[in-house]
C-alpha cells in the first residue's frame, strides 16, 4: 500500500518509471476483472488501455483516497460499463480466446478446473450487471464492500445484498451443470 | 467447504493476463499521454525542514498557533466527529510522566543484505527525571531476550545503555543537537508533527474497549529527516473522553534510489499508555552488574567545522589516511588502530598499557571524541539539506589543492575543506573547476 502511494506521488511528478511500475503491478488483476466483466479479450484490452491512458493524462492531480488498486478497479469497471453500453453488447464468454494464466494443477485436475472455470465465467455472464460487478470486485478484485459501495454509489448493505444474490444465482447455475 | 466459499475460491483462481504485444501497446500509449503533460517543479519535501530548522521560524510557527487559538481559527477545529488534534496535544503537554509499550518490526529487502528484526519494549518518560527503556529482541528460534535497557538523561546529555547479552554497558555523552533529536521520539512531538502535516480524521472507533478518535497523515514531511524516496502512514488514536493517546501506528517504506522497490520497511506501534503515572528518582538509576565492562562514548559538545577538521586530523594521525566513510564508528577505527604502526597509533597503544578497563575506556573515549564528531557533522549537513560531498576515498593529506569535503553555505557559496585540511569559501563555478580535478 505504501509502495502504491509512493508510485502515485512519483507519477504525479511525471515519473515514467512509476507509470510502468503501476502497470506491471496491477495489469493482471485489472485484466482479470475486466475480462470477467465483459467476456471479450479485445474489449478488455481496450478498457485496460483506456484506464492507463487516462491515468497518465491525470498525472499531477491524482488523489487516491483509499488505495490504488481499488481506484484502478473502480476505473476499469466504469470503462467496462461504458464500453458495453456504447456497443449495446451482452456479455458473452468465449473462453477459448482468453489467455488463462497457467495453474499448477495436475493434468487430471486441470480439466476439472478448466470446466469449472469455464462454467463459472458463463454463469457470471448471466448475472445482472450490478450483481456481476459486486461479485467480481469482491471475489476477484479483493475489494471491501465499503469500497464497492462507494464505487457503485450505493449503501454498504445494498452492495452486500447484491453479492449475496449473485452467489446464490451462481450456486444454482453451477449445481445445474453438476459442477459443485 | 461451503458452496459460497467454494464459488469465491473458484473465482479467485481465475487469472487472465494481457499478452506481451498488448502490454507494449498500452504502455506506449500511456507513456505518450504522460509525455504530453507538464509538471511544475516543486519541492514540497524540503520546505518544512528548512522552515522549522530555523529557531526564528519555529518561534513564528508557535506564535501562529497561539494566535490561532486566541482568535479561534480552524487550527483548533474538530474533525467533525468530536475532538481536535490540538486538544490532544494540549492534554499531552500537561502530562508529567507516562508509561507505554512498543513493538518494532523492521525488514530490509536488499537481496544482498536481507534482514528482519522484531523488537518489543517498555518505556517510561518523565519530564523531571529522564527516559527509561527496555527492549527485547526476537531471536531466530522464536524466543525473546533482553536486547538493550537503559536510561537517557536529557538534562545531563547522557545516555546509559546496558547490553545483557554482551555483558557490557556504555555511557554516551551527547550534544545539544542529539538532545533535540531525542525529543523527536516523544509522542507529543509526533502529534506536533502530525499537526504540521496535512492530516485527516479516521473517525470514531473502539480500541481495547475505549472509545477513540483517530487521526492520520501520509505526508512524508512527518519524518524528521525527509528523504525523497519514502512513504509514511502515521495513525494516532486518542481517548474520546480524556483526549490522551491510546495507540500510535507508524509504517514507513524506504525505496531504492531508482524508486523501483522497497528496500526497508518499518512498523512501530506504541500502545498501552499509562498517563500521569507517579515516578520516583530511584527508577532512573540503572543497575549495572559488577561483572559488566563499560565503555564511554563521547561526542564534542558542539559540532562545528572546526571539530570536523580536528576529527579528520586525528584520523589521519592514527591511520595515515582519511576515512572512506565519515559515519564509521569509533569501534571500527579502534580495530584498524590495532594493526597500524603510525606514531600516533603507537603512542596510544603505549599510553593505555597497564591501565584498568575503566581507565582505558575513558582514555579511548577522549581520544576518539573528535572522530565520532565526523559522523555527526555529516548527519547535520544531511539534515539541513546542505549540498554536501566527501571524497575521502581518493583524496589524501598530500592533496593540498584537492577538495576533500564540501557543503553549501548559501545560494552562491560553498565551504570547502581541502586535502591538507585548510578551508575556504568558494563560488559554485570555482567548485566545479576544483571537482573536475579530483583524482579518479
Amino acid at each position: 500500500m505504501l509502495e502504491d502511494r509512493f508510485l502515485v506521488r512519483q507519477l504525479n511528478q511525471g515519473s515514467m518509471q512509476a507509470l510502468r511500475r503501476i502497470y506491471e503491478k496491477h495489469r493482471e488483476d485489472l485484466f482479470t476483472i475486466v475480462v470477467s466483466l465483459v467476456g471479450d479479450k479485445h474489449l478488455a484490452e481496450d478498457c485496460l488501455q483506456d484506464v492507463f491512458v487516462h491515468l497518465a493524462e491525470s498525472a499531477g492531480r491524482i488523489r487516491i483516497r483509499s488505495n490504488l488498486k481499488g481506484y484502478l478497479a473502480g476505473a476499469i469497471v466504469n470503462r467496462a460499463r461504458d464500453r458495453l453500453r456504447r456497443e449495446s453488447r451482452q456479455v458473452d464468454c468465449p473462453i477459448d480466446e482468453l489467455q488463462l494464466e497457467e495453474t499448477p494443477a495436475r493434468p487430471d485436475e486441470q480439466s476439472i478446473c478448466d470446466e469449472q472455470t469455464s462454467a463459472l465465467l458463463q454463469a457470471m455472464a448471466g448475472l445482472p450487471v450490478e450483481q456481476r460487478e459486486v461479485f467480481i470486485l469482491h471475489a476477484q478484485g479483493a475489494m471491501s464492500f465499503r469500497q464497492i459501495a462507494g464505487q457503485q454509489r450505493v449503501s454498504i448493505r445494498t452492495a452486500h445484498s447484491r453479492y449475496r444474490y449473485a452467489v446464490n444465482k451462481l450456486r444454482v447455475l453451477l449445481k445445474k451443470a453438476d459442477l459443485i | 467447504m461451503r458452496t459460497s466459499k467454494h464459488i469465491e475460491q473458484l473465482a479467485q483462481n481465475i487469472h487472465f493476463r494481457p499478452d506481451e504485444k498488448t502490454d507494449e501497446r498500452i504502455l506506449a500509449e500511456a507513456e505518450a499521454a504522460l509525455r504530453k503533460r507538464t509538471f511544475p517543479a516543486t519541492q514540497p519535501e524540503k520546505m518544512r525542514i528548512i522552515i522549522m530548522r530555523s529557531p526564528l521560524t519555529k518561534l513564528a510557527a508557535a506564535a501562529v498557533v497561539v494566535i490561532a487559538f486566541l482568535i479561534g481559527l480552524s487550527f483548533w477545529r474538530t474533525t467533525g466527529s468530536g475532538i481536535a488534534l490540538a486538544d490532544v496535544l494540549a492534554r499531552v503537554e500537561q502530562v508529567k510522566a507516562y508509561r507505554f509499550q512498543q513493538s518494532i518490526k523492521t525488514t530490509g529487502a536488499d537481496p544482498n543484505k536481507p534482514y528482519s528484526l522484531e523488537r518489543r519494549g517498555t518505556g517510561l518518560m518523565s519530564h523531571e527525571y529522564g527516559w527509561k527503556f527496555r527492549f527485547e529482541q526476537l531471536d531466530p528460534n522464536g524466543g525473546w531476550s533482553t536486547f538493550r535497557e537503559g536510561c537517557t538523561f536529557p538534562d545531563r546529555k547522557t545516555m546509559i545503555i546496558i547490553m545483557p547479552k554482551e555483558k557490557k554497558y556504555s555511557r554516551t555523552e551527547f550534544d545539544d543537537r542529539w538532545a533535540e533529536q531525542l525529543e523527536e521520539r516523544e509522542p507529543r512531538t509526533w502529534i506536533k508533527r502530525i499537526l504540521a502535516c496535512k492530516h485527516e480524521s479516521l473517525g470514531r472507533s473502539t480500541i481495547d474497549g475505549i472509545e477513540v478518535e483517530g487521526f492520520q497523515t501520509t505526508d512524508p514531511n512527518w519524518l524528521v529527516d525527509v528523504r525523497d524516496k519514502v512513504e509514511v502512514d502515521v495513525k494516532m488514536w486518542a481517548d474520546a473522553k480524556t483526549r490522551l493517546p491510546v495507540r500510535y501506528d507508524f509504517t514507513s517504506a524506504y525505496f531504492d534510489p531508482m524508486g523501483d522497490k522497497i528496500i526497508k520497511h518499518g512498523h512501530v506501534v506504541m500502545h498501552d499508555f499509562q498517563w500521569d503515572v507517579p515516578v520516583e528518582a530511584a527508577e532512573f538509576k540503572p543497575v549495572i552488574p559488577d561483572d559488566y565492562t563499560g565503555t564511554v562514548v563521547k561526542y564534542p559538545a558542539h559540532i562545528t567545522e572546526e571539530t570536523n577538521i580536528q576529527g579528520l586530523k586525528r584520523f589521519v594521525e592514527l591511520l595515515g589516511k582519511y576515512p572512506e566513510d565519515l559515519t564509521d564508528s569509533g569501534a571500527t577505527v579502534l580495530r584498524s588502530v590495532e594493526k597500524r604502526e603510525t606514531p600516533a597509533a603507537m603512542r596510544l597503544k603505549e599510553e593505555i598499557k597497564g591501565l584498568t578497563e575503566d581507565e582505558i575506556g575513558n582514555k579511548l573515549a577522549d581520544f576518539l571524541m573528535p572522530i565520532r564528531g565526523l559522523g555527526r557533522f555529516w548527519d547535520i549537513l544531511e539534515a539541513d539539506k546542505e549540498d554536501r560531498a566527501y571524497y575521502g576515498k581518493t583524496v589524501t593529506p598530500k592533496d593540498a589543492d584537492k577538495v576533500l569535503m564540501r557543503w553549501k553555505v548559501s545560494d552562491s557559496e560553498y565551504r570547502v575543506i581541502f586535502g591538507d585540511l585548510h578551508a575556504e569559501t568558494v563560488l559554485p563555478e570555482r567548485l566545479a573547476e576544483l571537482e573536475k580535478n579530483l583524482p579518479k
